[in-house]
């Protein structure tokens, strides 16, 4: 009985990690041993941390391209250990839309061509996204729109764009599609102050008009006021130290 | 658009980014194309030219001796023979009722080292070359005078001879001629259309011309006295170097061949000329086997380009496979995607080669068939180059697997996060 309310209680959950511990192959010590770690649907969170206190470590387990030596880790009630390699890649590419720092988009596809990306490689947020209008190049110049883009500039090759420009084709990439969550990994640092903040509120509005539950890393603590929870890596990892 | 479709598009758009520097790739494999491809399609079209100098004849007679040989100078009016055989046994194998003609020819005299055939009206009538197709005349007419030559195409081109020209004829062969028939020159009444054959590389008299020059010989000098009137009259060919015979069926071919070896008359020998040649063609393959292995090498070399082009650019595409990876692609797909890459400049190349390649022939073929007498067909590549072309493109998609897999696993080592 306990187990069922346990598992219902991880189905409400975005991401949900429990006694995970990792080590990077050959290391001696764990670069991360996190005893519990969760997120809500739709919630929106801050995770900060110097360089090398295990950020991108902790992004690796919840996209499912590491596996944890010990622990659960469960992302929309599924726990990414119990499905395969490929499953792996899979479901990220269904729940999980991603924006990097910066270099987030492909140099040789236009910029509509660099949001529809997800929706090509996964059946789902296609079906998803053709639900949001009559066909995907509509749902991605919406989101462009919405996302302040220029329209003139939807055909263009991407490296003809500006760095906080890219930022935003990153974004609708990884909203196009409704995933349930997006993984933002340092993506204001390339930009300027004042870009800064319109981008992450650009993000945030989105992700509240879809739902999306947002886990947003950065070094940069005054961001973190725009969030309604922060969380320090120190404060959930009890492995202290550089990241190997 | 499917799954595969889409990484096609990727790959294609991912290679036209790239277009400059795979640009030599593509270039590189284009011209190892050409080279296997035309090595082996001038090998085949040579090997054709070679084994069709004759076409419709069944057997080759001559005096006993070297089966090859006898092809040889039979055929290819090379070497010389050692023997000749009697006119009158040639007649008796004229007459035989399974003989569908016959083409005597008398060699043994050159001009200018170009080999003189004296042969009758049935060679103009009866002989023929490359599947079936008979000789023609470009200009004039056939010998109608006794002192009258026809000349090969090539002889006429190299010579610079037209009709009328006068000529005279060496006795003997290339540097054992001896004198020249000084009393008897001969005037040019036709020259025959160009075959690719050693037809064209010949002067044709009839047989009492040579006989009528021969006149006079003792020993092989000619005596200074004039030919008389009455001599040329009566001149009858006593002895032929060999007798071209075409068969009314063909299956009667090997006991008509047997009865002349078997003959207890004059001591002949009859050969099959298609078997003969294939037996010469073997001999002098081994050239042509060597080249083919060489322009083998130069494709390798040109697929190894390929790989080494692909796996120097992964350094800098780790960043885009993982953004792709990001979005979705499996590291299958990043091993699908460069790999098909890898097919996409595989089958350019192998296309821009075969395109060079056609280019090539249809500017060179007038120039080959005219210079060397080697014909080229601008047909459709054939089952065996067609072959080859699926072998190259294979070894291309085989070559572009090893980034592909240096790719698969990079990207799963990479995963998201490289530091660029």
């Amino acid at each position: 009985m306990q187990q069922a309310d346990e598992a219902q209680k991880h189905e409400m959950l975005a991401v949900a990690l429990d006694k995970v511990r990792f080590s990077w192959p050959g290391a001696l010590h764990d670069t991360l041993d996190i005893p519990h770690f969760s997120m809500s649907q739709a919630e929106r969170v801050f995770v900060s941390g110097p360089s090398g206190c295990g950020k991108s470590t902790l992004l690796g387990l919840i996209a499912g391209i590491l596996t944890p030596t010990c622990g659960q880790v469960l992302v929309q009630g599924t726990a990414l250990e119990s499905l395969g390699s490929a499953g792996r890649d899979r479901f990220r590419g269904e729940h999980i839309g991603f924006i990097f720092q910066q270099f987030n988009l492909v140099p040789y596809l236009s910029v509509v061509e660099n949001v529809l990306i997800p929706c090509r490689f996964s059946a789902l947020r296609r079906k998803r996204a053709e639900k949001q209008g009559s066909d995907l190049g509509e749902v991605a110049a919406m989101l462009l729109q919405r996302l302040d883009l220029e329209k003139s500039l939807w055909r263009k090759p991407v490296r003809t764009l500006s760095i906080g420009q890219q930022q935003r084709v990153a974004c609708a990439r990884a909203l196009i599609g409704q995933p349930e969550l997006i993984i933002a990994d340092e993506p204001t640092s390339a930009l300027d102050t004042d870009r800064r903040v319109a981008f992450l509120h650009l993000l945030l509005e989105e992700c509240t008009s879809q739902g999306t539950a947002l886990l947003f890393v950065s070094h940069d603590e005054l961001l973190a006021e725009a969030f309604p929870r922060t969380v320090r890596m120190q404060d959930i990892n009890l492995v202290k130290g550089e990241e190997s | 658009m499917g799954h595969f479709g889409y990484l096609w598009q990727l790959a294609c758009k991912s290679a036209w980014n790239r277009r400059g520097t795979l640009l030599l790739i593509v270039l590189s494999i284009a011209l190892s194309t050409t080279l296997l491809l035309g090595i082996e399609k001038l090998r085949r079209q040579v090997r054709e030219n070679f084994v069709q100098a004759v076409s419709g004849l069944d057997l080759v007679v001559g005096a006993r001796g070297s089966s090859l040989q006898l092809v040889l100078y039979a055929v290819f009016h090379l070497g010389r023979a050692t023997n000749n055989m009697g006119y009158d046994e040639a007649l008796a194998i004229a007459r035989k009722p399974e003989v569908a003609f016959t083409i005597p020819i008398s060699l043994g005299d050159t001009h200018r080292d170009f080999p003189v055939v004296a042969t009758s009206d049935a060679f103009y009538e009866k002989f023929r070359f490359r599947q079936g197709l008979a000789l023609c005349m470009a200009k004039g007419k056939r010998p109608q005078k006794l002192f009258d030559v026809v000349l090969g195409a090539e002889v006429a081109r190299s010579l610079g001879y037209g009709l009328g020209t006068k000529i005279i004829l060496s006795h003997g062969q290339g540097g054992s001629a001896q004198a020249e028939h000084t009393q008897t020159p001969f005037t040019v009444c036709g020259v025959l259309a160009g075959t690719g054959t050693p037809v064209d590389r010949s002067l044709y008299i009839s047989l009492p011309a040579m006989e009528a020059i021969h006149l006079n010989w003792q020993k092989g000098f000619q005596e200074n006295r004039e030919l008389d009137a009455q001599s040329l009259a009566n001149l009858k060919p006593r002895a032929i170097t060999a007798l071209l015979v075409g068969l009314k069926k063909r299956s009667m071919v090997f006991a008509l061949q047997r009865e002349i070896n078997e003959a207890d008359t004059e001591p002949l020998t009859a050969v099959l000329p298609g078997v003969a040649m294939h037996q010469i063609w073997e001999m002098v393959s081994v050239g042509e086997k060597a080249l083919l292995a060489i322009s083998g090498l130069v494709t390798v070399v040109g697929l190894a380009g390929l790989a080494a082009a692909i796996l120097a650019g992964l350094g800098e595409r780790r960043r885009e496979l993982a953004i792709l990876r990001s979005a979705g692609a499996s590291p299958l797909d990043i091993l699908w995607l460069m790999a098909m890459e890898g097919l996409l400049l595989v089958l350019s190349g192998t296309g821009l080669g075969v395109l060079v390649l056609y280019g090539l022939l249809a500017s060179s073929a007038p120039l080959l068939a005219e210079h060397y007498g080697v014909f080229l067909t601008l047909a459709a590549p054939e089952s065996g180059e067609w072959l080859l072309l699926l072998a190259i493109c294979l070894a291309g998609f085989a070559a572009s697997l090893l980034p592909a897999v240096k790719a698969y696993r990079m990207s799963l080592s990479d995963g998201l996060t490289v530091s660029v």
